[in-house]
């Protein structure tokens, strides 16, 4: 007991201290603070992911400005598109990775009512991942047979093995391929979907999770806004970035024009801050929302994304908790993904 | 079957499903419904399985007892954050993801066996086939064997389905009994053993025997009209048409009622001239009330050396010649006049030979039972008479589908006991040497929690119902019984009621050990029954059963009284002329003055009763006879002076005579 009396003393000192000099400052610095701790900008530094601004972007205006954005009086987006995966390694062979993938992609229709429902068929996909360069071709057919046999698909993790020599065979570094395998398998079936309601129901507003860069046809629909909640990668130059981390609640960022070194597509592009961050970290409640370029001057395409922005902050209500992202996921993001979860 | 397209297909009502913390049971299940969907505490319903056993694909029925709904809120301040702490407040885009989840009772596994827990399967709401299913009504409802009774309508979902009692589970042999509870005015007691009895008298199959019925009238007017019609709405009437009772009043009604203390008029709020047809005293003698005298004694007061005198006076004196040095002769003791006359002889005889006991019963018990049994008709006074006239129930002639109301509300406690006991006992009697005249007699009793308590001191009422609770089935003496507080009515009388009825509960109630077994929701819904509902327990129904049933076809004792309402109490002669007139409309005041002028009040009820009881044509020369022995009345002329005065008075001299 003594012995614990004797850790717990300095963390409260510790914590005072990290107290006193956050309000110190706060004081000094105002709302240009945001609190430090375990938050999402912390975790971004810690799981490794590439945190890059190198997006070819361009300020629509001369450079970035602040926007408020009306509250919103009515719901307005109709459907609600997100993808899950998820994955487990059957057993390595030959040091070789057999991952069990399954990817699947949901639309949930909201009625006027606020009901949810599925849209159409979700599409499910269940297959092993593996890299056929690793296995060899003799060893590839017999897994092939034998899991055919079972109703299960192998499908090649399209390694940079069978061209580089010098990759890596590091069963990690393998295994790492297939979940990347996964997930454009996922991002298929997240496109055809969305694809298939661009073509049903081209002026239904449609909330997309994630990016909408790797559909064209999303990009050039009307009525579907992608969102991104995470931030590994800044569209803002550096000096632009305390502007995006100073938004309050129900501000947003000046539209910006980008294209990544990928994708031919231009696309339109700004940060909306849909909950206030006072006392959290710098992302909180801040979201990327993406849309193809439309036609029109300045002030038009600024306008169009202040509607589309009073669209989202429509979104806040209900709270997706328990969700760790509650505060940039609609709720009914949440449900497309417990449904996904139930039925895939 | 012929498809009709514009039928819209059925759809199930919900899924079968079962975790490891909520598993499924071969008595209890949980499924889950659309949140529209049309079902609630007490919903009937079916499962159908998806894996055959033995070749059967089984189906379950069930009943549902409990209900739950939740959404995917963490915490009720998910909710406050999102509505940024105004109730009314923001916008709320989507509704949450909700769950109706419901847990069944089983009612029924079919195949029986093997008894399995409840599969995974879809689940539909039960149909009329599935009602007659799920409450193994369908053994007692096959042709040939039918032995239904409509006790309600079971409504649910859509669904309207009648719901069958088992005669042979109601009326004996296999059970019989039913008790039926819940709170004043709501519960509808009375109006559901009125229904049940129009019931019982439209289904009971012939091939059964006969039936009728015994109400006490214990409070107020509720039973004093069942021969009258009542105003059914269009939903009542299409509840007896769809159950096949008809919608009238009962048509084979009597009513039995003491005199009033003064003896003026019967002691019954059903006085009014048009209902005295089937209106008759109940009055019985010395040999009628001896033998239940017990009843009205108390037993502390009565000790064994007093029950052996009453005993001997019973078998050997009253109704036949008796004879005693110490009476100086032959006796015959037909009244308590005659009893009265007999104890004062043998007391007489007793002082005069200073003689301390008469045959082994000492003077003090004699005085003592003197006192209590001369004593008993100034007590039961409208009951039991001094004189021999006795107006009774037609034990021996009971006929099918008759009603006999005995109203004892206006009479003290134990002039009920004597009413109770003896009736009950003479319906015994005569059910045992089969000769009442029908096969069943169904007794109603109301107020359980006073007549038949569980606790308090042992009464000969309450022995008499302990009685016919466990030994009347064999005989076809069936005990219908309320109470308010079934908690509070001995054991032994409700547990042997194979039907129980329950109605709006009264929350204490609700909280004793006995409706442990009934689910939170379940007892929820029971205090909360609008009139004409009623829970049902039945031998063949293995879960409670939630029923309708419509407004008895017969006046509401409040509306009777509005209508007939009671004759107000009268003057002697005004009361004496209105029971003749029953008897003959053309008696008059006048007429009755002229005769009864000269007697005292008791000769005139004495020739009263004599006429109501004889019923004879010429009731006025009925009458006249009974006072012939008096002085006819005759007008008395001028006083005639029995010495002539000495000398005229003189006028003018004011000291003159």
């Amino acid at each position: 007991m003594g012995h614990r009396r004797g850790v717990t003393a300095p963390v409260v000192v510790i914590g005072r201290a990290v107290d006193a000099a956050r309000q110190a400052l706060f004081a000094a610095f105002g709302s240009r603070v945001r609190s430090a701790g375990a938050d999402r900008t912390e975790a971004l530094a810690l799981d490794g992911a590439t945190l890059t601004t190198d997006a070819t972007v361009r300020m629509l205006g001369e450079q970035l400005h602040v926007r408020d954005v009306t509250a919103p009086q009515t719901a307005t987006f109709e459907g609600f598109l997100d993808g899950i995966q998820r994955s487990a390694t059957l057993a390595y062979l030959d040091g070789v990775p057999l991952v069990h993938g399954t990817a699947a992609a949901a639309i949930r229709e909201r009625d006027r009512a606020g009901r949810m429902t599925t849209w159409r068929a979700p599409r499910i996909d269940h297959a092993v991942y593996a890299s056929a360069a690793a296995l060899g071709a003799f060893t590839w057919e017999q897994v092939a047979t034998l899991l055919s046999g079972r109703g299960q698909t192998l499908r090649d993790t399209d390694d940079r093995i069978a061209n580089d020599p010098r990759a890596s065979r590091h069963p990690a570094s393998l295994a790492r391929t297939a979940l990347d395998a996964l997930a454009r398998r996922r991002d298929d079936l997240e496109r055809d979907i969305g694809r298939e309601w661009c073509d049903a129901h081209a002026s239904r507003a449609l909330y997309v999770d994630g990016s909408l860069r790797t559909s064209s046809h999303m990009l050039r629909s009307t009525g579907v806004v992608g969102v991104i909640k995470s931030h590994a990668r800044l569209y803002v130059p550096d000096d632009q970035l305390p502007v995006i981390l100073a938004l309050e609640a129900a501000q947003r960022s000046s539209v910006i024009v980008a294209v990544d070194d990928k994708q031919r597509d231009r696309f339109h592009t700004w940060y909306l801050r849909l909950r206030s961050a006072a006392g959290r970290d710098p992302f909180f409640g801040l979201i990327r929302v993406e849309t193809g370029v439309r036609d029109g001057s300045e002030h038009d395409v600024e306008q169009s994304a202040d509607r589309l922005s009073s669209w989202l902050l429509a979104e806040r209500s209900p709270i997706a908790r328990p969700d760790s992202r509650w505060d940039v996921m609609p709720y009914a993001i949440r449900n497309c993904e417990v449904y996904l979860r139930a039925v895939a | 079957m012929i498809d009709t397209p514009d039928a819209a297909p059925r759809r199930p009502l919900g899924r079968v499903v079962a975790t490891e913390r909520r598993p499924n049971t071969p008595h209890e299940f949980h499924f889950w419904t659309a949140l529209d969907a049309n079902l609630g505490i007490g919903t009937i319903v079916r499962v159908d399985g998806n894996i055959a056993v033995n070749g059967h694909v089984p189906q379950i029925y069930g009943v549902v007892m409990e209900g739950q709904s939740w959404t995917d809120m963490l915490s009720p301040l998910d909710d406050v954050m999102g509505r940024d702490g105004q109730p009314d407040g923001g916008l709320v885009a989507t509704q949450r993801t909700e769950i109706r989840l419901y847990t069944a009772n089983v009612l029924r596994h079919i195949p029986d066996e093997p008894l399995q827990p409840v599969p995974m399967g879809t689940v539909w709401l039960a149909d009329d086939r599935d009602i007659e299913l799920a409450l193994r009504m369908d053994g007692y409802l096959a042709a040939g064997k039918r032995t239904a009774i409509p006790v309600g309508l079971y409504r649910s979902g859509g669904t309207e389905s009648p719901v069958y009692l088992d005669a042979d589970f109601l009326l004996g042999p296999e059970a019989a009994h039913l008790n039926i509870t819940g709170v004043s005015g709501l519960a509808t007691k009375t109006s559901a053993v009125e229904w049940l009895l129009q019931s019982i008298f439209a289904h009971f199959p012939v091939e059964k025997g006969s039936v009728a019925a015994v109400c006490f009238n214990v409070k107020g007017p509720d039973l004093l009209y069942l021969d009258q019609p009542a105003a059914l709405n269009a939903e009542d009437a299409a509840m007896y048409a769809t159950l096949g009772v008809p919608a009238e009043p009962f048509q084979n009604v009597q009513y039995y009622a003491p005199y009033d203390a003064a003896l003026r008029g019967l002691a019954t709020i059903r006085s009014h001239e048009a209902l005295q047809h089937n209106v008759q005293p109940l009055t019985w003698g010395l040999r009628e009330v001896l033998q239940y005298a017990v009843t009205l004694l108390d037993r502390e007061d009565i000790d064994a050396k007093a029950d052996a005198l009453i005993d001997f006076i019973t078998d050997r004196v009253v109704g036949q010649k008796f004879s005693d040095p110490m009476l100086g002769g032959e006796m015959v003791v037909q009244t308590f006049a005659d009893l009265d006359h007999w104890f004062r002889t043998l007391l007489d005889g007793l002082e005069r030979k200073d003689a301390q006991s008469w045959r082994t019963h000492h003077v003090a018990t004699i005085r003592k039972v003197r006192n209590r049994l001369v004593n008993l008709a100034t007590r039961c006074a409208g009951l039991v008479t001094d004189g021999a006239d006795v107006s009774d129930l037609p034990f021996g002639t009971f006929t099918d589908r008759s009603v006999h109301v005995l109203d004892v509300a206006n009479l003290e406690e134990d002039a009920q006991g004597l009413i109770f006991a003896r009736v009950v006992s003479k319906l015994r009697e005569h059910l045992e040497r089969r000769d009442l005249g029908v096969n069943h007699v169904i007794v109603f009793v109301d107020e359980l929690n006073k007549y038949a308590p569980s606790d308090g001191p042992e009464t000969y009422v309450r022995r008499m119902l302990l009685d016919i609770a466990e030994r009347g089935r064999y005989l076809g003496l069936v005990l219908f019984s309320a109470q308010q507080f079934r908690s509070q009515v001995h054991k032994r009388v409700v547990g042997n009621a194979g039907t129980a009825l329950y109605g709006r509960m009264d929350g204490d109630e609700l909280a004793t050990p006995g409706y442990a077994v009934l689910s939170p929701a379940v007892r929820t819904k029971l205090s909360t029954l609008d009139k004409g509902q009623l829970m049902v327990r039945h031998p063949h129904f293995t879960q409670p059963v939630f029923v309708r049933f419509p407004r008895p076809s017969v006046l509401s004792g409040r509306l009777g009284v509005e209508r007939f309402p009671a004759v107000p109490v009268e003057e002697f002669d005004a009361a004496m002329l209105r029971r003749l007139r029953r008897l003959d409309s053309g008696v008059t005041l006048d007429w009755l003055r002229s005769v009864i002028a000269l007697s005292d009040e008791a000769d005139v009820i004495r020739a009263v009763r004599a006429a109501e009881r004889e019923q004879p044509r010429d009731v006025k020369s009925f009458v006249a006879a009974q006072f012939r022995r008096q002085v006819a009345p005759r007008e008395l002329g001028a006083p005639t002076p029995l010495v002539a005065p000495l000398a005229l008075p003189v006028s003018d001299d004011p000291y003159g005579f």
